[in-house]
């Protein structure tokens, strides 16, 4: 994933505050959380000299496709379906006391986690507790993983 | 001539192989264990980054590895993991071919000594290896 | 349309009941809940047909004109197909052998005779303080041990999460996928187990630690009221097969709580295996690898195992000079090399039959789609009733 020093230097680094952030910096941060689209930094799309840098932020966040809204990204390739997330996930446990909370499938559909065909997958992710209004920095998911499968981007 | 073949091979060394299960070739294995994907995630042995750059093996290169008991052609891989001198390998018929019988305890041993050397051709396939020798 | 149904896996001795099956037009469609591996399974697809009774025919023949016959493999089939296989062995007078003793030693007889003390992965689940994975990498074997009982779940009297409730610990000669996810890591040289139980029970008695997370572990022990070691068959090589070592630790750690063990078994239904075994007054004569070895056996019956990859060559080249017959779903390299292959179905998939998980608890394992291959016991009632 990049870092905000390499997605700021993609940015025109002018701290206009046309984005509505103070700086260029602030917005990256933001950027990679995905908490706001790059569409808000409207001199990067209205000058040509920011072309290349455009295309390359378009490529850079391109690749993180198939993240979902929280930034939640599943490798599936690496996922061995062990279910440690499933059951590790504290809005699993929340809403689904009688399955993932305790080591079984969901029983209901309020889940985040869940796995399918052997591999993790997500939905309900608005629920995540890295997301919304009063949002924490919840890493269990990850945490648990055996391989990596799980980021946040 | 031995002389000479010993020459033009790459240089050979150590190491202990460690036979460990891997989710990713058992899932495979439970449909069948002859297969072009059960063999490229059999055929594997994976080596500790410091020892390929040692050993000048690249990832995805194939190496030998062979001791008294057999020898087999596989890919080497970097594995995440440090475990220098160590190289891991699932269960299989590969590993199988390095590993030998412990006659007084009965048991099958988890880890095997064995040489290793970059190249020489073609992984051996799965059906070479049920054949007689 | 599509019908959906909840089904047991065999993918290994984990036995997990909760795996939802997706039908559609008699076909798995999806397959929820399964790891990796259980999911592989459900959704392998069918063998073509062959002609079963010829093959039956044959094998009956070929253990006929055996002079020494051995039956081997079975941890990877119902229990009622080890009960026919079991009666085959004492029909033909013959050797019967699974992998457990040469996987464990004698690991297995301590547990089901209880000279091991040993508790139900429920218990675990429910009550346990301390998960000690010794020798064992459920990660890569039984992919949902840890999200399932042993680490991330809560239970009866484990509330509040693993995080506060449970500690988990992997002792092993390297950094498994266990290891990653567990609170601590200790690494073991190879062989040196015995003297770290010595250590262990040392620093536990009041002798000063050699490390920090020496001394941690065991304050864990200590504040346990319920641990489990979670025993692979990494442990029983450190031990160099010293059974009575690990009985004397296992002593040695009651001191201070109730602790159990529970063995790590490879085939879902190893446990089974050695269970019929001593139900039918039966124990392992021989050893199938040394008979192997020494030319002792013409002809073998393997069932539900692929011992050409699970031997070294130097035994499983001795495959070649005799008669084999082989009854599993696969295609492996014993089947390559097998003078009769017999195609069965996968219990819990195709066919029926009850198993035995890690822990001696049974489970159904209930068909869920209708295929006409054939179930190992269906084959092996008919080859017993040819003999
Ligand atoms: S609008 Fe673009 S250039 Fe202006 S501050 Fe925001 S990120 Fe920087
Ligand atoms: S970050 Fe936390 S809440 Fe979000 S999916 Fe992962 S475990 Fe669940
Ligand atoms: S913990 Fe990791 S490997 Fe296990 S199911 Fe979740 S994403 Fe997959
Ligand atoms: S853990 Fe074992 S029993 Fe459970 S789904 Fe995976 S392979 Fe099947």
């Amino acid at each position: 994933m990049p870092t905000p020093m390499e997605v700021y230097q993609l940015l025109p680094m002018t701290n206009c505050k046309k984005c509505g952030e103070s700086t260029c910096m602030a917005f990256a941060v933001k950027l990679i959380r995905g908490e706001v689209g790059l569409e808000a930094c409207t001199p990067l799309f209205e000058e040509d000299r920011y072309k290349d840098k455009l295309s390359k932020l378009q490529e850079l966040f391109e690749t993180v496709e198939g993240a979902t809204e929280t930034g939640l990204v599943i490798d599936t390739d690496k996922c061995t379906g062990c279910g440690n997330c499933v059951v590790a996930c504290p809005v699993n446990v929340a809403n689904d006391p009688h399955g993932t909370a305790v080591g079984r499938g969901p029983t209901n559909d309020r889940v985040i986690l869940r796995v399918k065909d052997g591999v993790v997958v997500a939905s309900n992710v608005h629920e995540c507790r890295r997301f919304g209004k009063n949002r924490i920095l919840c890493d269990l998911c990850i945490v648990t993983c055996p391989s990596g499968a799980i980021e946040f981007v | 001539m031995a002389g000479i073949s010993r020459l033009i091979q790459a240089p050979e060394y150590e190491i202990k192989i460690l036979i460990i299960s891997d989710i990713f070739q058992s899932a495979e294995s439970c449909r069948g264990r002859i297969s072009r994907e059960y063999q490229d995630l059999s055929a594997v042995v994976y080596l500790d980054k410091e020892d390929m750059k040692a050993w000048s093996i690249k990832d995805g290169m194939n190496v030998t590895l062979f001791n008294e008991n057999g020898k087999i052609v596989v890919t080497g891989r970097s594995s995440k993991e440090e475990h220098r001198g160590i190289g891991l390998m699932p269960p299989s018929i590969y590993s199988m071919r390095l590993a030998s019988f412990d006659e007084t305890s009965g048991a099958i041993p988890l880890m095997v000594d064995a040489r290793i050397r970059r190249g020489d051709g073609e992984v051996t396939g799965i059906r070479e290896l049920c054949k007689k020798i | 349309m599509s019908t959906q149904v909840t089904a047991t896996c065999p993918g290994c001795s984990c036995l997990c009941d909760d795996i939802e099956v997706v039908i559609e037009e008699s076909e798995i469609r999806e397959v929820g809940n399964a790891c990796r591996k259980g999911a592989s399974l459900f959704l392998n697809p069918d063998h073509p047909a062959y002609d079963l009774d010829a093959a039956i025919d044959e094998a009956i023949e070929i253990l006929k004109n055996a002079k020494s016959p051995a039956i081997f493999g079975l941890d990877n089939t119902t229990i009622e197909a080890q009960r026919i296989a079991i009666k085959i062995s004492e029909k033909l007078g013959c050797m019967i052998e699974d992998y457990s003793s040469i996987r464990y030693g004698d690991l297995l007889n301590f547990v089901v005779s209880s000279r091991i003390k040993t508790c139900t992965l429920d218990d675990v689940r429910d009550r346990a303080d301390i998960s000690i994975f010794w020798g064992s990498d459920a990660m890569s074997s039984q992919p949902r041990h840890l999200s399932r009982f042993s680490y991330f779940p809560r239970g009866e009297h484990k509330q509040k999460g693993w995080e506060f409730d449970r500690y988990a610990i992997s002792i092993d000669i390297y950094r498994s996928p266990t290891a990653k996810v567990c609170r601590e890591f200790l690494k073991v040289s190879p062989g040196q187990d015995p003297a770290l139980m010595d250590e262990i029970l040392g620093i536990l008695s009041g002798k000063p630690p050699g490390s920090k997370e020496l001394l941690k572990f065991s304050n864990e022990i200590k504040k346990a009221d319920f641990g489990v070691i979670f025993a692979g068959s990494g442990l029983i090589h450190g031990l160099n097969r010293d059974m009575d070592k690990l009985i004397w630790f296992m002593e040695g750690l009651n001191e201070y709580g109730e602790f159990y063990l529970i063995p790590m078994v490879k085939g879902y239904n190893m446990r089974g295996f050695v269970e019929m075994m001593k139900r039918a007054q039966r124990q392992i004569e021989g050893s199938f690898l040394r008979a192997l070895l020494d030319g002792g056996i013409d002809a073998a019956l393997i069932v539900g195992a692929d011992p050409m990859s699970d031997l070294p060559y130097s035994l499983s080249k001795k495959l070649l000079d005799i008669q084999t017959i082989v009854i599993d779903p696969r295609d492996t390299p014993t089947t390559e090399i097998a003078d009769l292959v017999i195609h069965t179905g996968i219990a819990g998939v195709d066919n029926g039959g009850s198993a035995m998980r890690m822990d001696g608890v049974e489970f159904e394992l209930v068909p869920c789609i209708k295929r006409d291959t054939p179930s190992d016991e269906a084959v092996l009632t008919r080859i017993l009733e040819g003999l």
